[in-house]
């Protein structure tokens, strides 16, 4: 079998299908007879400067997604109700002809503006994904802009107040001079951040002789707390600002900051250095000069859960072990107020001098120096003639009250919206349910067909957002289709996508979706300016040749060596900030004041110092902490939840007693996989609950168990382990939504938990701000993974 | 020269990358893993903040109320162990095999030859680390091959061209790549010091080299913490096992008690000493996914009890068969049953299993033979009296020589013992014609009893770690 199958075989390097999870790896995919049979990994050289690209658990998985059985292979119209998920087949004829028609209906009853591709990430290389119908769009007159993202919401805004910039990492191999690495909920052995992002922490904590110690500070004992931290600072979630201030109350009372580089690089640290006269600096703060709260260890310590003495030994280890790196996660960011953490974290980072040094870390977002990395999209989207655009997480407000939105909730452009979202055009997203705060809210939005009219959803399965849909028209995966991709944040690689295979039933990639649409609407050679998908991938090379890459193969190299990815050697890491560090004058920051900005004129304008301070503050989230604790009586449980929960902002937080995470599981990317056998054998969807909370409540590990708040309800099983801090839950994020004919969902979507409330400054998602209860249901359950039907 | 997994265990992050490579390389189903990754912790929570409540100063800061003051301290730790087959330099796998379907390469690699395998699903017991996995769809035994064509191509396995964090590798023995000081050469430490959930108990001398987590020397409690992720929802059932067990057992003890009870044996209760081998026979087939490779089962007499089992089964059964001809080979029939049933028991003497691999084994096994042959009998041929004495003192040897269980499973054993030998004892004192109907409730009694025990016995298979 062996012999003839080497025969056979043809090997062909390949991308790993994009999606939004953290990575960009390199497959060498096996092909017989058409079918791709086997998935190695990236099998080039290995070096420091450009490491492999190898794939993680769901690269290597992958052919349990592509040959799923429950592949869509035929476009569907609606037959039932909208949210119902009954379905005919219909043809690409009929499909196409009933999405333009609703196009140009929508455009002329109501304007281009009324139209929307939400943001999705679910396919997401330079060919394939969302990007694709903003194309069509935008040369369809325009539809209704989106800006900032869920996953960096708050720091996407938070940092550049800080240092006018989001590229403020370093290349990753710097992270080898570090000798004190802070993983502040920073998790990339499962969130990844990067190929190799944890891997290179590995080689950073045990470099002989200069090895770094790396300190994890996450409520969850993560994948890379066990692997790569020396200590786990348990923490309280939506308390590290605090724990941030009262470090920087350490650093400040003990004198060990950095005061030189705090006078000559930044502003606002204290009264010497203020931009706007006689208000509060951030000593001011750190001492409580105006509020009277010294923002002591003692004082963080009744906040965060986390001892005193802790907090002000890593405030001394971080401040005094130079070079130091704090490297920020995003998922506490994504939280009430998730702005302060992230200029908390950059404030630490610049007041102990690690800023523009090797080894050291700005913190922030930390795109990485001096271009910021890979490029997001070079495919060419066009100018989008609506000038009205929207934070990416208020769409639901744009399907309700398009005329009540304003600048005061982020509407850019324009002074207030004209038209409610009445047409969506969803490609390779699940955000419309599954992902987005609050499902219940989102479905019942969806579900009335007299607000948003028509929903159009281009994917490879029949998503939870693919239920509430009019029309769907199957879209092919990666592997059937051209595509290329860069890194993913980090890294130096151009890597290919070839075709592969061809698609299944009557699936077509999304360009060739969306250029059969724009034939029909009449923009086909705008569209296509006469390319195909082969054809693009050649254009996209051309520009990351004459940007990021001067000696990038042609398309024609590449095919023919078979090379699969082109590295950039990185043999000396670019440092971010460096210039700036050397002379401030000469290479000012793009702030206000040209200077690191501790205190922000910019914000302090916007007179709202309660949400918005100046300087980096701990603000009490909106549901506050502790106030649950004191309520923590099981007689006060509400009843179950109605199933249509309240749908005002923010949820009905009371008597609930435990906080609830969702972490990136390696079982998904986002929702992406949630169908995927192998992973979900690998990584079974439960709920992580500490002994001592599952004492408590009579919960045993496997237990089946209730979980709820006023926003919705799940059951799921329980796994009970240390690895939680108490008080603390987390459901991985990005299980599909399966409600039960109660509302109550089955699959373990933590998205019916959260709320749909938006931060002040940004505007962004604070789905990780949660607060749950939870009772057992059922004893000892098996974890099985979903049988697929139909194979075997 | 021989190869030699190495795996740095301070630096997996429990990814499962090898794991999936694995899966996709050698196209397995679900709750087929031949590489695992084992979550191992523990650590403890200590409120340190319990009983000192801190005036909090001002609510609209951040503090709250008086709440219950919580400030954490712990102990918790976590490592993960990725195990395939170690490639052991004394393969236990390979040594049962009665099929003799395992290759031993000059470089160390153990494979299973599928066009052998009968699937009985032995390996799996006698190995340490459970490294051959049943598969289902097969109906075999398989498991890690150290991706032989890879390394016959010059190229790594396919779980260490997958491991992200360059923690998992391989070594040719003589060149271990891994410093001594750090690593841990499991070849050449005991078993006992072998980082947990690794058995302490291994003779095989595992070809892997484990560079320990920092946790893997603290003394606190440990324990696998993913069960679910690495054990499958199905096992391979047992059930034929006991009924193979227990008929071939009567079979043989009927045999002997017809050598007692009486000069020549009629027909009647001969035949049945052959149809309890047969329909035993037929359950022990029953329990083969490839009944294909069956006849393989006598193969590999110089290494596996299990193919001396079957022989002596083979030639019990041909003596029997001899034995309505020429009823004179009785002696030799109960001699080879004898054999057969001590081969049995020796098939559990596993190294890697404590419960089983003690005298209880066979002194239980003879116990039941006797005890359910006898007792068959009883009823056969009217034993009688002194029959059922003979079948209660058996009972008591059988109780008394049953590996040790837990108290529900030996409080039943010791209730149907008792009204068994309530019964015994009332037959005793009354009449045969009374006598008639005790006799078949006796034996239901104590078959109950024997299948409890039977079925209990193949339990201790669950306390293997990684099974």
């Amino acid at each position: 079998m062996s012999f003839s199958y080497s025969l056979t075989v043809q090997k062909i390097r390949v991308g790993c299908p994009a999606h939004n999870c953290g990575g960009r790896c390199l497959l060498n995919a096996h092909i017989v007879d058409g079918k791709i049979v086997r998935l190695d990994t990236d099998d080039r050289p290995d070096t420091i400067a450009a490491p492999q690209l190898r794939a993680c658990a769901r690269g290597r998985a992958y052919l349990r997604r592509q040959y799923h059985p429950d592949r869509l292979l035929y476009p569907l119209k609606r037959a039932g109700k909208r949210g119902e998920g009954k379905f005919v087949r219909i043809s690409w004829d009929e499909a196409l002809g009933e999405v333009s028609s609703q196009m140009v209906r929508i455009k002329s009853e109501y304007g281009n503006d009324a139209l929307f591709v939400p943001y999705g990430t679910g396919s997401y290389n330079q060919l394939n994904g969302s990007h694709v119908a903003r194309r069509l769009m935008n040369l369809f007159g325009g539809c209704l802009g989106i800006y900032n993202s869920y996953s960096w919401g708050a720091t996407n805004i938070a940092t550049p107040t800080v240092y006018g910039t989001l590229v403020t990492g370093n290349q990753r191999q710097d992270w080898l001079n570090s000798r004190y690495i802070i993983m502040w909920g920073w998790n990339p052995a499962e969130m990844r951040d990067g190929t190799n992002s944890d891997y290179f922490i590995k080689l950073a904590r045990d470099a002989e002789g200069r090895g770094a110690r790396v300190v994890c500070i996450d409520p969850r004992h993560s994948l890379s707390a066990a692997a790569l931290a020396d200590e786990w600072i348990p923490i309280r979630p939506g308390t590290d600002a605090a724990m941030m201030s009262a470090m920087a109350y350490v650093m400040l009372t003990e004198n060990l900051h950095d005061a030189d580089f705090v006078r000559t690089h930044c502003v606002g640290f204290d009264a010497s250095q203020m931009p706007v006269d006689g208000a509060e600096s951030y000593s001011d703060y750190l001492l409580g000069a105006r509020d009277g709260i010294p923002k002591t260890p003692e004082w963080a310590e009744a906040i965060t859960a986390v001892p005193a003495a802790t907090i002000a030994r890593i405030a001394r280890e971080y401040a005094t072990s130079k070079p130091a790196a704090l490297v920020q996660g995003y998922g506490m960011q994504r939280r009430a107020y998730g702005e302060q953490v992230v200029r908390a974290g950059c404030v630490l980072a610049a007041i102990s001098g690690n800023v523009g040094i090797s080894g050291g870390w700005a913190s922030g977002l930390g795109l990485q120096a001096d271009d910021g990395g890979p490029h997001w999209t070079v495919f060419p989207l066009g100018e989008n003639p609506v000038r009205a655009s929207i934070p990416v997480f208020l769409w639901t407000e744009a399907c309700l009250r398009a005329q009540a939105l304003t600048s005061a909730e982020g509407v850019l452009g324009v002074p207030r919206l004209q038209n409610n979202i009445k047409l969506i055009y969803a490609v390779a997203t699940n955000c419309l349910i599954n992902q987005h705060a609050d499902v219940n809210r989102s479905a019942e939005i969806l579900r009335d067909e007299s607000k948003v009219e028509f929903i159009v959803v281009q994917d490879n399965f029949l998503t939870p957002t693919g239920m509430f849909a009019d029309i769907i028209l199957p879209a092919c995966t990666q592997f059937e289709t051209w595509g290329v991709e860069d890194g993913w944040k980090y890294g130096d690689e151009v890597i290919l996508q070839p075709k592969l295979v061809e698609p299944p039933g009557e699936s077509k990639s999304d360009y060739r979706i969306c250029a059969d649409l724009a034939e029909r609407l009449g923009i086909a050679e705008a569209f296509t300016e006469g390319r195909d998908e082969k054809d693009w991938v050649e254009w996209c090379l051309d520009v990351f040749r004459s940007t990021r890459f001067p000696e990038l193969p042609t398309l024609d190299e590449f095919i023919e060596k078979n090379l699969g990815a082109y590295s950039n050697p990185v043999t000396n890491p670019k440092i971010a900030f460096a210039d700036f560090r050397a002379d401030p004058l000469k290479y000012p920051l793009n702030t206000p004041s040209g200077k690191i900005e501790i205190f922000s004129k910019q914000l302090h304008d916007m007179g709202n110092p309660n949400e918005i301070p100046a300087v980096p503050k701990y603000i009490r989230e909106w549901e506050h902490p502790f106030r649950a604790e004191r309520q923590s009586k099981p007689a006060s449980m509400p009843a179950r939840p109605s199933t249509t929960p309240p749908s005002a902002g923010g949820s009905a937080q009371g008597e609930y007693t435990l906080q609830a995470i969702g972490h990136h599981t390696l079982a998904r990317v986002h929702s992406t996989h949630a169908n995927n056998d192998w992973l979900q054998e690998a990584f079974p969807q439960r709920i992580f609950i500490n002994p001592i909370d599952a004492a408590a409540r009579d919960i045993h590990d496997g237990d089946l168990v209730r979980v709820w708040n006023g926003l919705g309800e799940m059951v799921i099983q329980a796994r009970v382990t240390p690895r939680i801090m108490p008080g603390v839950v987390d459901i991985p994020q990005g299980a599909w939504w399966k409600p039960d004919a109660n509302g109550v969902d089955h699959g373990g979507c933590i998205n019916v938990l959260t709320s749909h409330k938006w931060t002040p400054l940004a505007f962004a998602t604070a789905q990780q701000t949660i607060w749950v209860e939870m009772e057992k249901v059922g004893a000892k359950h098996c974890f099985a993974p979903t049988p697929i039907e139909g194979e075997k | 020269m021989t190869y030699a997994f190495t795996f740095d265990a301070s630096a997996c992050t429990g990814c499962k990358a090898c794991q999936e490579a694995c899966k996709d390389k050698n196209n397995l189903p679900v709750d087929v893993s031949w590489r695992r990754v084992v979550e191992v912790s523990g650590g403890d929570w200590m409120n340190v903040g319990a009983g000192s409540p801190r005036p909090n100063a001002d609510d609209s800061n951040g503090v709250g109320g008086p709440n219950p003051y919580t400030v954490w301290e712990n102990t918790v730790f976590a490592y993960y162990l990725s195990i395939a087959c170690n490639h052991c330099e004394h393969p236990k796998c390979a040594g049962v095999c009665p099929t003799d379907a395992y290759i031993h390469r000059k470089d160390g690699i153990v494979y299973i030859d599928p066009s052998k395998c009968m699937g009985c699903g032995y390996c799996a017991w006698a190995c340490p680390y459970n490294a051959p996995r049943y598969d289902f769809d097969l109906g075999q035994m398989a498991k890690c091959n150290f991706c032989f064509d890879n390394i016959d191509a010059g190229l790594p396995p396919s779980c260490v061209a997958a491991c992200p964090m360059r923690v998992l590798n391989f070594v040719e023995v003589e060149q271990s790549a891994l410093s001594e000081v750090e690593g841990q050469m499991l070849w050449e430490v005991p078993a006992v010091e072998h980082p947990f959930p690794l058995p302490m108990i291994s003779r095989t001398e595992p070809h892997l080299e484990v560079k320990p987590h920092r946790a893997m020397g603290n003394a606190l409690e440990k324990s696998i913490a993913n069960l679910e992720e690495i054990r499958p929802t199905r096992q391979k059932s047992e059930f034929p096992l006991v009924a193979f067990t227990l008929l071939a057992q009567m079979s043989v003890g009927m045999a002997w008690a017809g050598l007692w009870m009486t000069d020549s044996l009629p027909l009647i209760p001969y035949l049945l000493i052959g149809v309890c081998l047969g329909v035993g026979g037929f359950f022990s087939l029953a329990h083969l996914g490839a009944k294909r490779n069956a006849w393989r089962a006598p193969f590999h007499l110089k290494k596996s009890w299990l193919s001396r089992e079957i022989l002596m089964a083979g030639l019990f059964g041909v003596s029997w068969l001899a034995g309505i001809f020429a009823p004179d080979v009785k002696w030799v029939t109960a001699l080879l049953g004898a054999g057969f049933v001590f081969s049995m028991a020796m098939v559990y003497r596993l190294h890697v299993m404590p419960a089983w691999d003690t005298w209880r084994t066979p002194a239980g096994f003879f116990a039941t033979a006797a005890l359910l042959g006898q007792s068959a009998m009883n009823i056969l041929l009217g034993g009688g009296k002194l029959g059922w004495v003979v079948s209660a003192v058996l009972l008591a040897v059988s109780l008394l020589t049953g590996t040790k269980a837990r108290w529900s499973v030996t409080s039943w054993r010791v209730g149907l013992s008792a009204a068994a030998l309530l019964g015994a004892g009332i037959i005793l004192f009354v009449s045969n014609r009374f006598g008639v109907w005790i006799n078949p409730v006796l034996f239901l009694l104590i078959t109950a009893e024997e299948i409890i025990g039977r079925a209990d016995f193949y339990t201790a298979l669950d306390e293997k770690p990684l099974r």
